[in-house]
């Protein structure tokens, strides 16, 4: 009897066993669905997080309460109450370290999500938390305007394009500064910090004058990067946004002149290629900051209609003046000319053949600027086709954006520089929007 | 499994209550098994959109130009899902969206500036919007090109977004992927959204 009772036993083994192993079962659910669900969530919320970073970063210049609200924003887009059955989705205030010419940026956010399985063992729902950071490099920046002439009938647009775009950088991390560029130029602002309040001042101070000389523009932005007293430059983001209106027309240079009363061996100077005469004029228009290159005896210009050009050589080497050998001391030309024998230059050289040598010199310069292993400057550029039409090929070279349809390095012009951005007006209205497209762009890239 | 001594002939038909119940619990053993491992190829597939959405805004904020094959396939290597350049069992689509400023037809609206799509467009449409073939791509910039043409004019311009992302400022640029992907039948309540598929947005 006793062994006929154990084989009683036996009957409903099967579900004697599974009632037993049910609660392992649903165990391994609630891992499998609970945990893939929580999963799901969590990526979700790195979704949202990364863009509420990269947004906070982008809003940086405004402080931290401008981060923290661009944070929230697209934090919520991301992650809006109910999606994915997620409540109570926060994000935390932003937590800003400085470190070494950057400043780090970290967001923690939280989404509490119910769960399926893991309610029957007492679990209603689990909190899922994530943490990013992302670190936003502190920019040295400088803009380069044109005021010749040509813009005088944009001035006030040109202006308040430029002011919104200084404006949408860092007075507490960020160094602004000021080149413009007409016949000559000069660093009318040299980069520093807090530049808001006096860079707008200089901005507004700007007249516009004469002819257009884009290297000395290109020369004197890359001067005052150099002369940047910032002993973590090399760490920083190191920009120059190059704003023009038109083909230049002049050019510094450094001529061989060997004739009559201007016997100079050497004479650095601004040339002009328009108006059918050549006339050295750095020591005329030159601003009397940094410093006035003295004028050579005998020599203080030509007019219109001389010969006195016919023996004029070799061009061009970056200006020395006026400390000499300082920024390029190898002394690289940086234009040639299509004729070897003199007269190299005459009066008989067509406007478009002397756009051609003034192109040339700033496309050297710029790609010279570019070499520049510890700064590593990248160049932007900015064109206003409105009162002439622009040589977009010199601009893309500028630039070195290839075919500038996208940011990405393997498209650049020359793959071993940086790449830049052009973006050009074809109206006035166009203007601010063309300014805002550049800082947004430097603003966006983090790394 | 256990041992049946051989002067028990009752045991025969205990054999077969065995079997029976097995058959009982069959179902239920079945069916937990195969939610299990179908739960988990959708969440792997669901985890995987996600982050595809990801991917493709945050490459796409930072200037990436969708309109060239080469950045296609960048985004789309490495993923498991069946989207390729202009077809597969899915699609992403690519918009970036700024605020009409004041005195355009458009003005207060957000509007459509770009859109670049990758894969299966007959697969599902944008739920942000699609500007008319009139105006994207933009007919004067050399193709291929994903630009809008006068998207602070034209009507079918103006994007559908969630109200949250109504406060864009004016100048600032968001940037949306979605992606739109087969579930190949595994689904789940109305977690993944419409009928057999599944779409992660990510807004950048």
């Amino acid at each position: 009897m006793q062994r006929h009772r154990i084989h009683t036993s036996r009957r409903g083994q099967i579900i004697l066993l599974f009632a037993l192993f049910i609660g392992f079962l649903i165990s391994f659910s609630a891992l499998a669905f609970d945990l893939g669900y929580a999963m799901v969530v969590r990526a979700q919320l790195v979704t949202a997080l990364d863009a509420a970073t990269l947004a906070a970063i982008r809003y940086a210049p405004e402080g931290p309460s401008a981060m923290s609200d661009a944070a929230q924003r697209t934090f919520s887009a991301n992650l809006p109450p109910g999606r994915l059955l997620v409540s109570n989705s926060s994000i935390s205030a932003p937590t800003i370290t400085p470190d070494n010419g950057a400043m780090n940026v970290t967001f923690n956010g939280s989404a509490n999500i119910p769960t399926f399985f893991a309610r029957w063992f007492g679990t209603d729902s689990m909190t899922i938390s994530a943490q990013t950071t992302a670190a936003r490099r502190d920019r040295n920046i400088v803009l380069v305007l044109d005021y010749s002439g040509s813009v005088s009938s944009v001035l006030p647009d040109i202006k308040q394009a430029a002011k919104a775009f200084v404006n949408s950088f860092s007075d507490q991390t960020d160094q602004v500064g000021l080149v413009i560029f007409s016949t000559s130029g000069r660093i009318d602002y040299a980069p520093t910090k807090p530049f808001k309040s006096d860079l707008n001042a200089a901005i507004d101070a700007i007249g516009s004058e004469n002819y257009t000389n884009h290297a000395i523009g290109m020369y004197y932005a890359y001067r005052s990067l150099l002369e940047l007293n910032d002993s973590l430059k090399d760490m920083k983001m190191n920009e120059i946004v190059f704003f023009t209106d038109g083909r230049a027309n002049w050019f510094p240079g450094r001529f061989n002149v060997t004739l009559g009363p201007c016997s100079q061996p050497v004479v650095d100077g601004v040339y002009g290629i328009g108006g059918g005469y050549y006339s050295r004029v750095l020591s005329q228009l030159a601003p009397p900051s940094p410093a006035r290159p003295p004028v050579v005896a005998g020599c203080a210009g030509w007019a219109s209609g001389t010969n006195a050009l016919q023996s004029i050589q070799a061009l061009w080497y970056p200006p020395t003046s006026p400390t000499a050998g300082e920024i390029f001391p190898e002394g690289i030309a940086l234009a040639g000319f299509k004729n070897s024998a003199p007269p190299l230059f005459d009066n008989n050289m067509s406007s478009a053949e002397r756009e051609q040598i003034a192109a040339n010199v700033v496309d050297n310069l710029a790609r010279k600027v570019r070499r520049d292993s510890v700064l590593k400057p990248r160049i932007h550029v900015i064109g206003y086709e409105g009162s002439s039409t622009l040589e977009r090929s010199v601009l893309e070279r500028l630039s070195n954006c290839g075919g500038c349809a996208n940011v990405d390095a393997t498209d650049a012009a020359d793959t071993t520089q940086a790449k830049g951005k052009l973006v050009l007006a074809s109206n006035q209205a166009q203007l601010m929007q063309a300014f805002l497209e550049v800082s947004g762009f430097i603003g966006r890239i983090t790394q | 499994m256990y041992y049946r001594p051989s002067f028990l002939p009752a045991v025969r038909c205990r054999r077969g209550n065995a079997v029976a119940e097995l058959a009982l619990v069959m179902p239920v053993l079945v069916f937990a098994l195969f939610g299990v491992v179908s739960g988990g190829l959708v969440f792997d597939r669901y985890m995987t959109v996600v982050q595809l959405s990801r991917n493709a805004a945050s490459m796409f904020s930072r200037g990436t130009n969708f309109a060239l094959d080469g950045n296609k396939d960048l985004l789309l290597l490495g993923q498991e899902l069946s989207i390729t350049r202009t077809g597969g069992e899915g699609v992403i689509y690519l918009t970036r969206v700024v605020l009409a400023p004041a005195g355009t037809a458009n003005e207060g609206q957000l509007v459509i500036s770009e859109r670049q799509v990758i894969g299966n467009t007959a697969f599902a449409a944008s739920a942000i919007g699609q500007p008319n073939p009139a105006i994207w791509p933009h007919p004067d910039k050399p193709a291929p090109n994903g630009e809008v043409k006068d998207y602070f004019e034209e009507p079918s311009a103006v994007a559908s977004v969630p109200a949250t992302l109504m406060t864009l400022p004016l100048g600032e640029s968001m940037y949306i992927a979605e992606v739109y992907h087969a579930t190949d039948g595994l689904r789940f309540g109305g977690v993944w959204g419409d009928t057999g598929r599944m779409s992660a947005v990510a807004y950048f």
